[in-house]
C-alpha cells in the first residue's frame, strides 16, 4: 500500500473517532427504564417458556413509538409462527388490542412485529393516537399466559447452555430514535425449573446506587440473612411483597397460584411483611402482613400465605329483582364463601373455574332497599382458608347503574391514592402528613369526611397500603 | 283429692322450682355470654428491666403494645414523665413496628413525649415494640409514669379505634442505686440503614403544587437520626454503554462523587422535601444517616436529564478530541509533505 493510501487511511480512523466522540454523549443521554423484569416460567435448557417482562417507562412512548424486546442473539429462539396472538401487552395494568400492524385512532389497536429466528425480535408499534406516559408500568406477556383476546399457543425456546442473558428492552419514537433502555436477565439452569421463584433484590432501583457512604460506625457488617415467602394467590397473578411497608420484590404466581420469593439482605431484625396480590384484570387484594423477626443462620420461612380473593359487582346500583354478578379471581377451584351484609346476613358459595375466576349472580329481590356490602373468601381442602376479601358495596334501589369498565377492587377504588398513581404509598402518606392537623384540609384527602386530618385518616390510608 | 293449703304449697314449690330452673338458665346464658361480654382491649405498657435506680444512673423504658388478638394499623399518645426527677437522653425507635411516623416520638416541652404512626396491613401481636426511652435519674423520689390521650386503632378501612387498657409504671429513684454501670452501653451499631427509594411527586393540595421528594427507611439497631439531600445537575452522564459500570463507577471518584463527599452540599432535610430544581433536571441523592453515623445514599435520575448539548463537559471532550485530532492530523500532513 501507498503512503498516500496510509495516510488515507489514518485520517479515516481519525475521522471515525471524532465522529464517534461526537455520538457518545447523544448515547450517554439515553435514559433507563425502571423496574426492569423478565420472569420466565422455566429455566431448563433448551426448553420453551413464557416471558413475562415487566418495566416502568422512565419518558413517554410518543403515537407511534415502539418497544422492541430483543433477546441476547445467538441465544433465544422466537419461533417463526409467533405473532400477536402470542403476547399480551398492559399499560398501567389495562390490556391493550393487539394486531399485526397498528390501527388508527384512540384505543385500536398496537401493531406486533416478530423477527423470528435466534437473532430475531418484537415490536410493538403504538398506534396513531395512543402514547405511553412517563411513569407508566408496562408488562409484556409471552407465551402461553397470553389470554387478552386469543391464548398464545407459542413460546420463546430457551439457550442450550447454562448461563445468564440478557434481554434488552427499548423504548424509541417512530423514527426509531432511543427514548429509553434497559436489559433484564434470565437465568437458564439445568435441570431445575425455578418458575415463579427466584432471589429478590432488597429493593427495586432504577439504577445502581452510587457506592455507600459507610462513616463514624464503621465498615458495613450486613449477613446475608434471608426470608422466605411462599403461599397461594391466583394464576398468574402479580404478586408484592413489602417489607416495612415499602416494596421489597415483586413476582408472578405461576399457572396453579402458588409463588415463592427470597428476599435476601436483611439484618437481623424485626420486620414486618406485607404480601398482596393483583389478578389478571388488575384487581388487587387485601393487604396480608406478618411480624418476623430475623436472625442469622437458615432461611426464615413464611409459608402458607393465601391470598385472599379479589372482589367486584358488576352493578353499582341494581333495580330491586335484577341480579348483581359478584365476581373475582382467587386459585383454581377453590370453595368461595360470598358473604352478604345486609340487615339480614346470609351466605352463598360457588366454586372459582380452572382459571381461579368465581361468579355469583345475587338476586335481590330478597333484598331490601338501601346499601349493602359483600366479601369473599376461599377454601382448599377444608384446611386452607384464606382472610376476607375487601368489603364493597352496592346498592339495592328503582333503577339499575352498570359499573364502569375495567372494575377494580369495587367502589372504594382508590381510598388513599391522593397522588392518582393507582398505588397508597409514601407520596400518598406525605400528602396527608401536609395537611395533619392544618385547617380546612381538601375534601380528597380527608378520608372519613370529618374535616380535618387525623389519624382515623392514616389508619385508613394504612388498611389500603400498596407500597 | 287436693286441699285448698296443698294446692298453694304446690303451687309455691312449683314456682320456686320454676324460679330456680330459670335462675339456672340465665345463669348458664350468661357463662355463655361471657366471653363476649368482656371486651378484649388492646393493651400499652411500659417496661423497664430496671426496678431500682440512683442518682446518676441511666435506665431504659419500652412502650409495648399487646393487641390482644386484634390487628392494630395506627396508635398515638403522649408520655408524661417527672421532668424533676428523670432527663431525657436519647429516644430509640429502631426495630419499632411502626413503618411509618406521623409525629416521630420526640420530647415536647419538657415532660411528655409525643409519638403518631402508622404500621400499613396491621400488626398482630402481644409484644410489639413502639420505641425505647433513655433515661437519667436526676434526683430521689417516685417516678411516676403515665400514658394519655392514647389511640390504637383497628386495620378494617374505618380507623375504628380499638379498646386500650393502660398500665401505669412507676418506680423509686434512690440516692445510690444498685452497683452497676451508671450509663446504658452504647448500641454497637455498624449497620447501614435499610435500602430505600426517594420518589419524586407533584399534587396541587400542597406546596403550591410544586414538585417535591418523599424518602422513609429504617435503621434497625440505632434508628435513623436525619436525612440529607443534594441536587445536581450532572454533567456527564454514561448509562447504556457496555462497559458503562466501570465508567461511571470511575466516575463517581472524580465527578459526582466530589459532591457527595463534601459535607457542605448536604442539606439536611425531612420528608417531604420541596425540590429546588422545579425543572426536574438534577440528579437527587437522598442520605439516610443514622444515630451512630452510618450513611445510607439513594438515588433519583432526573425526570427530564439535560440533552448531550446542554452538558459542558460533552462540549470539552468535543473540543479536546478536536484538537487532537487536528494535531494528528498535522502531524500526518507533515510528515507526507517532508517525504
Amino acid at each position: 500500500m501507498t503512503r498516500y493510501g496510509q495516510n488515507k487511511i489514518k485520517i479515516r480512523v481519525v475521522l471515525f473517532g471524532i465522529s464517534a466522540l461526537l455520538l457518545l454523549p447523544t448515547l450517554a443521554n439515553v435514559a433507563s427504564l425502571t423496574l426492569v423484569s423478565d420472569t420466565i416460567s422455566t429455566s431448563a435448557l433448551g426448553a420453551n417458556a413464557n416471558h413475562t417482562i415487566q418495566f416502568t417507562a422512565t419518558n413517554a412512548v410518543p403515537v407511534s413509538g415502539k418497544i422492541v424486546i430483543t433477546p441476547q442473539s445467538g441465544n433465544f429462539t422466537i419461533p417463526a409462527a409467533l405473532d400477536f396472538s402470542d403476547i399480551d401487552l398492559l399499560v398501567g395494568g389495562t390490556n391493550r388490542s393487539l394486531s399485526s400492524s397498528p390501527g388508527s385512532g384512540s384505543g385500536s389497536a398496537i401493531g406486533v412485529s416478530v423477527t423470528s429466528g435466534t437473532s430475531g425480535n418484537i415490536t410493538l408499534t403504538l398506534n396513531d393516537s395512543d402514547t405511553i406516559t412517563a411513569g407508566s408500568a408496562v408488562i409484556v406477556k409471552i407465551g402461553t399466559q397470553a389470554s387478552f383476546g386469543a391464548t398464545g399457543v407459542r413460546q420463546i425456546q430457551n439457550p442450550s447452555v447454562a448461563g445468564s442473558y440478557k434481554i434488552s428492552l427499548a423504548t424509541k419514537s417512530s423514527s426509531d430514535a432511543a427514548i429509553d433502555q434497559a436489559d433484564a436477565m434470565v437465568a437458564i439452569v439445568s435441570p431445575v425449573s425455578v418458575a415463579a421463584e427466584r432471589e429478590a433484590p432488597a429493593a427495586p432501583a432504577a439504577a445502581p446506587p452510587p457506592p455507600s457512604q459507610p462513616s463514624g460506625g464503621g465498615s458495613p457488617s450486613q449477613e446475608r440473612n434471608r426470608v422466605i415467602c411462599s403461599g397461594r394467590a391466583y394464576s398468574g397473578a402479580k404478586i408484592t411483597i413489602l417489607k416495612d411497608a415499602q416494596i421489597a420484590s415483586q413476582t408472578f404466581a405461576d399457572s396453579i397460584a402458588n409463588f415463592r420469593v427470597i428476599i435476601s439482605e436483611l439484618f437481623m431484625a424485626n420486620y414486618i411483611f406485607g404480601v398482596y396480590a393483583e389478578d389478571v384484570q388488575g384487581r388487587r387484594s387485601v393487604l396480608w402482613t406478618s411480624p418476623i423477626s430475623v436472625t442469622s443462620g437458615a432461611p426464615k420461612e413464611i409459608c402458607g400465605i393465601f391470598i385472599a380473593p379479589t372482589i367486584a359487582v358488576d352493578k353499582s346500583e341494581a333495580k330491586r329483582g335484577d341480579d348483581i354478578a359478584i365476581f373475582g379471581y382467587s386459585a383454581p377451584r377453590a370453595d368461595i364463601t360470598i358473604f352478604i351484609d345486609s340487615q339480614t346476613e346470609f351466605f352463598a358459595k360457588t366454586i372459582a373455574d380452572k382459571d381461579g375466576f368465581y361468579t355469583y349472580n345475587l338476586d335481590t329481590s330478597a333484598l331490601e332497599h338501601g346499601v349493602h356490602y359483600v366479601k369473599s373468601r376461599a377454601a382448599i381442602g377444608g384446611s386452607e382458608v384464606s382472610s376476607w376479601s375487601y368489603s364493597i358495596d352496592f346498592k339495592v334501589g328503582a333503577k339499575t347503574i352498570l359499573e364502569k369498565l375495567p372494575i377494580k377492587i369495587g367502589v372504594e377504588i382508590k381510598k388513599g391514592d391522593f397522588s392518582g398513581d393507582n398505588r397508597v404509598n409514601l407520596v400518598d402518606f406525605s400528602i396527608a402528613a401536609y395537611w395533619y392537623k392544618r385547617p380546612s384540609p381538601p375534601a380528597s384527602i380527608d378520608l372519613n369526611g370529618d374535616k380535618k386530618i387525623d389519624l382515623i385518616d392514616f389508619s385508613i390510608m394504612a388498611f389500603y397500603w400498596t407500597g | 283429692m287436693i286441699r285448698k293449703t296443698d294446692a298453694k304449697h304446690m303451687t309455691q314449690k312449683t314456682n320456686a322450682r320454676l324460679g330456680r330452673v330459670g335462675l339456672a338458665f340465665l345463669f348458664g346464658v350468661g357463662l355463655a355470654l361471657l366471653p363476649s361480654l368482656i371486651v378484649q382491649a388492646a393493651e400499652l405498657n411500659l417496661i423497664s428491666q430496671t426496678q431500682k435506680i440512683g442518682i446518676g444512673q441511666q435506665f431504659q423504658v419500652d412502650l409495648m403494645l399487646d393487641t390482644e388478638n386484634e390487628e392494630i394499623n395506627a396508635v398515638e399518645g403522649k408520655i408524661i414523665f417527672p421532668a424533676d426527677l428523670l432527663e431525657l437522653k436519647e429516644i430509640r425507635d429502631g426495630n419499632s413496628i411502626v413503618n411509618l411516623w406521623i409525629e416521630k416520638p420526640s420530647l415536647n416541652s419538657k415532660s411528655y413525649i409525643l409519638y403518631s404512626g402508622i404500621t400499613p396491613g396491621g400488626f398482630n401481636g402481644d409484644s410489639g415494640l413502639l420505641f425505647s426511652v433513655i433515661f437519667e435519674a436526676k434526683k430521689e423520689g417516685i417516678a411516676h409514669f403515665e400514658i394519655r390521650d392514647a389511640r390504637v386503632l383497628r386495620n378494617d378501612s374505618f380507623g375504628t379505634p380499638a379498646e386500650v387498657k393502660i398500665s401505669s409504671f412507676q418506680f423509686n429513684i434512690k440516692e445510690v442505686g444498685l452497683p452497676g454501670e451508671i450509663r446504658l452501653p452504647e448500641i454497637k451499631d455498624a449497620e447501614l440503614p435499610e435500602t430505600f427509594l426517594p420518589e419524586i411527586a407533584q399534587n396541587e393540595s400542597v406546596f403550591d403544587g410544586r414538585w417535591f421528594v418523599v424518602f422513609a427507611t429504617q435503621d434497625k439497631s440505632s434508628g435513623i437520626d436525619h436525612y440529607e439531600v443534594i441536587e445536581k445537575r450532572r454533567e456527564f452522564k454514561i448509562q447504556n454503554l457496555e462497559f458503562g459500570d466501570i465508567l461511571r463507577n470511575m466516575l463517581f471518584v472524580f465527578s459526582p462523587k466530589s459532591y457527595l463527599l463534601n459535607p457542605k452540599f448536604w442539606i439536611v432535610a425531612e420528608s417531604p422535601y420541596v425540590l429546588k430544581d422545579q425543572e426536574l433536571r438534577s440528579y437527587i441523592y437522598v442520605k439516610a444517616v443514622d444515630r451512630a453515623g452510618n450513611e445510607r445514599i439513594a438515588t433519583v435520575e432526573p425526570k427530564y436529564p439535560l440533552k448531550w448539548y446542554e452538558n459542558y463537559e460533552n462540549w470539552i471532550i468535543i473540543i479536546i478530541g478536536l484538537v487532537v485530532t487536528l494535531a494528528i492530523l498535522r502531524l500526518i500532513v507533515l510528515k507526507t509533505k517532508h517525504q
